[in-house]
């Protein structure tokens, strides 16, 4: 009866105490959030600095060069490459670190630059953009600036 | 026993015919060509699959008889080259430079062909000879100046000086 009243400490939780108590490291965030909540930082930053020519392709992707510049009448066997064969050819030279190629491309014509830039910005623009680390988790005792 | 069946087995392997298909071009040209070599196409590949028995020639309304013979040529000499993996990355195709020496004597036509082969790759669904091609292409513009590429693909500079500086400003950052 004693015992009743007053219940000695027990050295063991059940298992959902234990849960209950380790409820704060459940809110930490795993490393696949952490990685999913840079990168989708990443491409805010670039979408955000990203010139405005550059989105102009994605408005006409269907179409060739060549319909495209049909009303200058203007030919060349190039022209007759869909966007997204030419954004191929530019996505092989970018493989190769070719930046001072695409650069090149870029500057050739109109519709060239409207399909290298993005080519460009896709390939080599990570890495320059200001990274700024998110606000603080208030669950979290952790956040992404501090090292772990 | 054996030495009675072994010449019949060798003289039933003889006389299994290779299929032969017939296609069609856009300017009504037929072109008699092997079924396992017609199977390098995707495209096809997928309408025999569909279709129990093709008879009749297989309309190929978006590649002319030249190109057809030059697309029919890539394929016979890459007939037993394994297939590209299904979950191949795209990536892994692009970094690839090589190509090989027979497919750059391939590719060694004037450009128009050159383009209309690449079309007749996608159309068709043939990846590897796309790959080809479009390396090539990648190929002819690596090194040269906006100049040199313009003349090289007879294109017009339909800039304004100021959009030239534009560009060249807006992607300093791009350095090697």
């Amino acid at each position: 009866m004693a015992l009743m009243e007053n219940p000695a400490p027990r050295e063991t939780q059940s298992p959902w105490e234990r849960e209950e108590s380790n409820h704060h490291l459940r809110q930490l965030p795993d490393s696949s959030t952490i990685l999913q909540g840079l990168t989708t930082r990443l491409e805010l930053t670039v979408l955000t600095t990203m010139p405005e020519s550059v989105s102009s392709v994605l408005d006409d992707a269907e179409l060739t060069l060549g319909e495209r510049r049909a009303q200058t009448g203007r030919t060349s066997d190039a022209e007759k490459l869909p966007v997204e064969l030419l954004s191929f050819i530019f996505e092989i030279l970018a493989a190769r670190r070719g930046v001072s190629e695409l650069k090149n491309c870029a500057s050739t014509c109109r519709l060239w630059a409207d399909v290298a830039l993005p080519v460009l910005y896709r390939y080599c623009g990570f890495g320059i953009f200001e990274y700024k680390p998110p606000q603080p988790c208030e669950h979290c005792p952790l956040t992404l600036n501090q090292s772990f | 026993m054996s030495n009675t069946q072994a010449p019949a087995t060798v003289k039933k392997l003889t006389l299994v015919p290779t299929r032969l298909l017939t296609l069609l071009s856009s300017d009504s040209i037929e072109k008699k060509v092997a079924r396992d070599v017609a199977e390098r196409s995707i495209l096809i590949k997928n309408m025999l699959e569909d279709c129990a028995e093709f008879d009749q020639a297989i309309p190929i309304p978006n590649v002319t008889s030249s190109v057809l013979t030059k697309v029919i040529e890539w394929c016979e000499h890459h007939k037993n080259d394994p297939a590209p993996a299904a979950d191949e990355k795209v990536d892994s195709r692009k970094k690839s430079t090589d190509i090989d020496e027979w497919d750059q004597k391939f590719m060694q036509v004037d450009q128009e062909m050159l383009f209309e082969i690449i079309l007749a790759a996608n159309y068709l669904d043939i990846k590897p000879l796309l790959d080809v091609g479009c390396k090539t292409v990648a190929n002819m513009i690596k090194g040269k100046s906006p100049e040199e590429i313009r003349e090289t693909f007879n294109i017009q500079n339909d800039f304004t000086p100021e959009e030239e500086d534009q560009i060249r400003r807006e992607n300093q950052w791009a350095e090697e």
